[in-house]
């Protein structure tokens, strides 16, 4: 397992090599891991990039932690994880959670970040603590049984297993560490005066009957260099159709003319 | 990062898979079990998909990058991921050697 030393203790990350010395780092999202892009984005975009793909603090094989869920210590890690490669400029793409992490960086250090890809990143402000738990059910957990009922038995079993181990992941950063407390210190990240700087080529790939569809508006009348699109689907787009999410960001780091053609202005 | 080996025979390959597995899901946990090339990733040996992610890796260190198991695993749905046996994937290994 690929582990590297930062400042504030030991990251897991994996990385496919392109045919580039482009770097595209992919961020998940809140209760997920890296294997979120493994099988599906990554490859594809690792045709024309390198991949760099890390699990985020307390998630994934890192080490459970209490603390430490706020932007500002995941966009630490994430600076220290471009100086642990000697990375001069990213490209960052980032799936919810992850796009607010791929927001703020932009903000903190634009110098280091060349594209960004934002996907279905919420807005925080107005989300309370039953909004989460009625979101996650309703946007990830029922939408993925339901994708996956009346298939064959091993399948129904495996994706029973998983969702209730997403479950208990969620219980755990939710109730038994300060996420709760450290999301709330960025709830108006979509409002901070510093967003509309941000004059990186910005693609806000959004999914259409996500809680968080609007949201990708929002940001489209804040961010100067921004493209929004949708894709169908709810906020579980990327694990249900992962491919076509790997296919608009690979269009959009490669600024193919047709994409332009399809984008919703 | 291990040295890369070269195991042709279907034992060779099973003993190391044995041992990635060792690695990857804890060595505690594979006592218990009888590992073959009819077990599945899923329902046998219980992986879930960050364990895939380092079992792939694992087969990359110990047989080397032409050994593309990411790309073919790539290609396969969820069913196929699920159903898949570990005597799959040493078909697939031998026809990559």
């Amino acid at each position: 397992m690929p582990v590297i030393n930062i400042p504030s203790g030991k990251l897991h990350v994996q990385e496919l090599e392109g045919n580039s010395e482009d770097t595209v780092i992919l961020i998940h999202g809140l209760f997920g891991n890296l294997s979120l892009y493994y099988f599906n984005i990554a490859p594809q975009l690792s045709e024309n990039y390198r991949v760099l793909m890390y699990d985020l603090r307390g998630h994934g094989k890192n080490s459970k932690e209490e603390s430490g869920y706020h932007l500002n210590q995941m966009t630490q890690d994430l600076e220290a994880l471009i100086d642990y490669y000697e990375l001069e400029k990213v490209h960052l793409a980032g799936y919810s959670f992850g796009g607010l992490i791929a927001l703020k960086m932009a903000m903190i250090a634009p110098e280091r970040i060349d594209k960004l890809m934002i996907i279905d990143a919420p807005d925080l402000s107005g989300i309370s603590e039953e909004g989460f738990d009625q979101i996650y059910e309703r946007e990830f957990i029922k939408p993925y049984l339901q994708q996956h009922e009346n298939t064959h038995k091993e399948v129904e079993s495996f994706i029973r297993k998983k969702v209730d181990k997403n479950i208990s992941t969620y219980n755990f950063l939710m109730h038994k560490t300060a996420l709760l407390f450290d999301l709330t210190l960025d709830k108006n990240l979509f409002y901070h005066p510093d967003l509309k700087y941000i004059t990186n080529e910005t693609l806000l790939l959004y999914a259409s009957s996500s809680c968080f569809a609007k949201d990708g508006k929002t940001l489209s009348a804040i961010l100067p260099s921004s493209s929004l699109k949708y894709l169908e689907g709810n906020h579980s787009m990327p694990m249900i159709s992962g491919r076509q999410v790997g296919k608009e960001l690979h269009m959009f780091l490669k600024e193919l003319n047709e994409y332009a053609l399809t984008v919703d202005q | 990062m291990d040295t890369v080996k070269t195991l042709t025979t279907r034992n060779e390959i099973l003993e190391e898979m044995r041992s990635i597995i060792s690695d990857v899901i804890g060595a505690e946990f594979v006592e218990d079990m009888d590992i073959t090339e009819e077990s599945s990733f899923t329902s046998d040996l219980e992986m879930d998909s960050i364990e895939i992610v380092s079992f792939s890796e694992k087969v990359k260190e110990s047989f080397g990058k032409d050994i593309d198991f990411t790309g073919w695993l790539t290609n396969k749905n969820l069913e196929e991921i699920i159903k898949l046996k570990l005597k799959d994937v040493i078909d697939f290994i031998q026809s990559c050697q």
